[in-house]
């Protein structure tokens, strides 16, 4: 095996090679295995290969969908027929069209997104800030305590790509309003081939850090760390779909602190767009007293509405 | 904050005035070592052209997608094989090539006769009955590699996908093989197990 291995990559010295050569012309068999060798670790390359092409498309534009080849006057037509309709229903007394929904009003975001504010995000109780004494650090779930900034520095929302449309600015601003993300959380045991994911990620560098943890993902076997620092990076760099599916093969539940998780969960159906799972996460989260990001679940669900 | 701005070619290609020669030779060397960003790039530039070929071959938009994502793959196994080499023309000319034959491929399945080749400068050590039964064969291999476990999958895939010397692997610690030795009788293993596994699985007669 050793002398098919050396031969099939071209490590073989030129004696060698003859001489294997040789013995493979004696030897029938011998150069099936060779063949089948060969082909074997070139097909190890096409699947890698294969892998990183996938990978690269996965983050291509979709096709943009084409206009069908019909001609447009028929929908134009239609279009004014039932305009002229419309109007004429009205003027008999019709019902009028229910009025639009005003639209929510947002509470003036910070440009520079400050983290919530005590009053905000619920803020430790007198009993808690008596922690933070005794403790000399902040006391309490991680999502209500006092952003204190040698701690951490709160995270602004990620753009959503496309906006421009009013949908999108309204969903931006959705965003602005209720994100709520740190690193490092508490809780989160950072081990060695992490060291410089984690600094990058301390630095907000979200797509260095995602591209560093890839080339982990090759060199190492997947785990909930990996798992967890990934779905991270695509939720700060507005990936929500591609965020779920990292969370979701994450089965410490609890590796990022209790209720982090579930958050960013929350966070990641509101950045998909998939409101319905948006508001039930945050409902849920809501729904349990003792939860972390309880308030800010709240919050995001007044915002909601 | 989205992937386009960050993790793009570094090298930006001139807008406006073809790209200089040594920037295709510095993409074709990128393209080689199978960098992401290069691959991405590398899709962008080709994505509509793909979609319309497929489109004007029948092809449903799934199919369109398959297309691109095979044209992308047989250019960058072609320039790693050495079969299509840096001649001075950007590595896309290829692609839409690889990206017509396989159209023709297609169509030709579904229609007796098709006009899409005509005129049209593909390339010619591409075959895409022979690339369609490679990565037939290539999907079964990357199940199988997943089977053995990400020990077998590592040492396998350092050699015969990033092609790095054992040396190389030992000293930058890519692996928890300390000497060449074991990390060869490792892979020595893992391949043997593959070679089985692969037998097993009843694929031997297409190799």
């Amino acid at each position: 095996m050793n002398n098919i291995e050396k031969y099939v990559a071209d490590e073989m010295t030129a004696e060698e090679r003859a001489a294997f050569e040789a013995e493979l012309e004696r030897n029938p068999a011998l150069a099936e295995e060779v063949n089948f060798m060969r082909q074997l670790t070139e097909d190890i390359e096409m699947a890698a290969l294969a892998e990183r092409v996938k990978e690269a498309l996965h983050e291509l534009p979709p096709a943009r969908p084409k206009w069908p080849k019909y001609p447009w006057w028929p929908a134009l037509v239609l279009a004014g027929l039932l305009a002229v309709a419309l109007l004429y229903f009205q003027k008999e007394g019709a019902p009028p069209p229910p009025e639009a929904i005003p639209p929510v009003e947002m509470p003036p975001v910070d440009p520079l997104k400050q983290a919530p504010t005590k009053a905000e995000a619920g803020q430790p109780s007198s009993q808690e800030t008596a922690e933070e004494k005794t403790t000399g650090r902040p006391g309490g779930p991680i999502a209500q305590q006092q952003p204190d900034e040698n701690a951490y520095t709160p995270i602004p929302a990620p753009q959503l790509r496309g906006s421009g449309s009013s949908t999108d600015t309204a969903r931006q601003a959705l965003l602005d309003a209720v994100w709520y993300s740190v690193y490092p959380p508490e809780g989160l045991q950072v081990s060695e081939p992490f060291r410089q994911v984690d600094e990058l990620l301390q630095q907000g560098e979200f797509s260095k850090s995602y591209a560093r943890l890839q080339l982990l993902e090759r060199k190492m076997p997947t785990n909930d760390t990996l798992f967890f620092l990934k779905g991270y990076c695509l939720l700060e760099r507005g990936e929500g779909d591609e965020a779920l599916r990292y969370f979701g093969q994450i089965k410490n539940q609890n590796l990022a602190g209790t209720g982090l998780l579930e958050w960013y969960r929350g966070l990641a159906f509101l950045l998909s767009g998939d409101d319905g799972s948006a508001k039930k996460t945050f409902a849920d989260i809501s729904a349990s007293p003792a939860h972390a990001f309880r308030r800010q679940a709240k919050r995001a669900l007044t915002m909601m509405e | 904050m989205t992937i386009f701005k960050t993790m793009t070619f570094r090298e930006k290609e001139p807008q406006g005035s073809p790209p200089s020669e040594d920037f295709k030779k510095a993409f074709f060397a990128r393209l080689e070592q199978a960098d992401i960003s290069t691959i991405r790039v590398l899709a962008a530039k080709v994505a509509p052209d793909v979609r319309r070929i497929a489109r004007e071959a029948g092809l449903n938009g799934q199919d369109s997608e398959e297309m691109l994502n095979d044209a992308i793959l047989a250019t960058l196994l072609a320039i790693r094989k050495g079969t299509f080499q840096f001649m001075g023309f950007h590595p896309a000319a290829y692609t839409l090539g690889v990206a017509k034959k396989l159209a023709a491929n297609r169509a030709r399945s579904k229609k007796p006769q098709t006009e899409l080749l005509e005129n049209v400068a593909a390339p010619s050590d591409f075959d895409p009955e022979i690339y369609l039964k490679n990565k037939e064969r290539a999907y079964i291999v990357k199940e199988l590699l997943s089977r053995l476990g990400e020990d077998c999958r590592e040492v396998l895939l350092l050699k015969y996908f990033e092609h790095k010397k054992d040396r190389e692997v030992v000293s930058e610690k890519l692996t928890p093989y300390a000497t060449v030795a074991s990390l060869k009788s490792k892979r020595e293993q893992c391949l043997k197990k593959l070679a089985k596994t692969a037998r097993e699985a009843g694929i031997k007669a297409a190799f």
